[in-house]
């Protein structure tokens, strides 16, 4: 499968993915600070998941600019040899950002889930198993540019993992009935929106569109609760 | 009360301990409050006087320790960082 991305919306999703990516600095900065104060390993867990989360943003922010820079360029002239030094890089960047994110969402996973739990352990079981699977198979594909090829499989593990924290956030404003529990359920929800919406870009540019306004107002959703508890 | 509390939750137990008494409290309603002992609370009183965040105050024979200013301002930061927390489903 490809994706499909609209010529117009080269660049604004490098920005989308900076701004989400401040805003997560912000999260991680007072998790950090939560975490000193309690000494919880839940809340460190959010902090260096969020702080992770952030950098995979800057980096594919950062890589992709380059990558619509050098694509622009190549409409007058360009070699092969630059075309396929840029696509390289965008290799590296894609993994450390697929790379990044999981490791992120698994400490999310962590933060909601008592490492005792029989559910912790089986839900561990299963996404090494499909990890394990995905890299045997692709190992045997040539078809695809690298990060091309693992782009779907990372918008499934991640949607199946931010589903999972979603969930967790319905039940807490089940329970809390605040307007911060709601923002930081939205948010999550928006999150998870943004890989399925991804897992579909090839059918329309609109579904990467779409995926991007996703995630930048899940982000934007947390900087609202945050502004909130300041005030 | 959570047995293993961190440094910085048993002063901000301390702290609100006080405050919820308007302020001001005697050192074994603490202890009780705080849900410390009388050795432990010791060194974190000194740690708070050194701080400013408390004061201590001697009427007659007894001896009060009052919230300050900065103790306040700072009671009033953890109460924030603790409505982040819990707004995430992971209390403080």
């Amino acid at each position: 499968m490809h994706i499909i991305i609209p010529v117009w919306f080269y660049g604004f999703d490098s920005a989308m993915y900076l701004v989400s990516s401040l805003i997560g600095f912000l999260v991680s900065f007072y998790f950090n600070k939560i975490y000193s104060i309690s000494s919880e390993k839940k809340h460190m867990y959010l902090y260096l998941g969020f702080l992770l989360l952030s950098i995979g943003f800057v980096t594919l922010s950062i890589t992709n600019i380059f990558s619509y820079i050098v694509f622009n360029n190549c409409h007058t002239s360009c070699e092969l040899g630059l075309m396929d030094d840029a696509f390289s890089l965008e290799d590296f960047s894609y993994f450390m950002y697929f790379g990044l994110s999981l490791f992120a969402y698994v400490l999310f996973i962590n933060s909601y889930l008592s490492k005792n739990s029989k559910f912790h352990k089986i839900f561990i079981t299963i996404f090494s198993v499909y990890f394990l699977v995905i890299i045997s198979f692709l190992s045997l594909n040539d078809d695809y540019k690298l990060w091309y090829s693992y782009h779907e499989y990372f918008h499934l593990a991640s949607l199946i993992i931010m589903i999972f924290i979603s969930f967790k956030n319905v039940l807490n404003y089940n329970e809390k009935r605040s307007l911060n529990s709601f923002l930081v359920m939205i948010s999550f929800m928006l999150i998870s929106i943004f890989h399925l919406l991804h897992l579909f870009s090839f059918i329309s540019g609109w579904m990467y569109v779409f995926a991007h306004i996703s995630v930048l107002s899940g982000f934007i959703t947390l900087l609202i609760m945050l502004l909130r508890v300041k005030k | 009360m959570n047995s293993r509390r961190s440094k910085t939750k048993i002063y901000i137990d301390i702290l609100r301990s006080v405050q919820r008494e308007r302020g001001k409290l005697k050192k074994t309603h603490i202890v009780y409050k705080a849900n410390l002992t009388h050795s432990r609370l010791e060194g974190y009183l000194d740690f708070l006087l050194s701080k400013d965040l408390l004061i201590e105050e001697k009427n007659k024979k007894e001896i009060f320790y009052t919230i300050t200013e900065k103790g306040l301002r700072f009671l009033g930061e953890a109460n924030k960082l603790k409505e982040i927390s819990e707004a995430f489903g992971i209390p403080l």
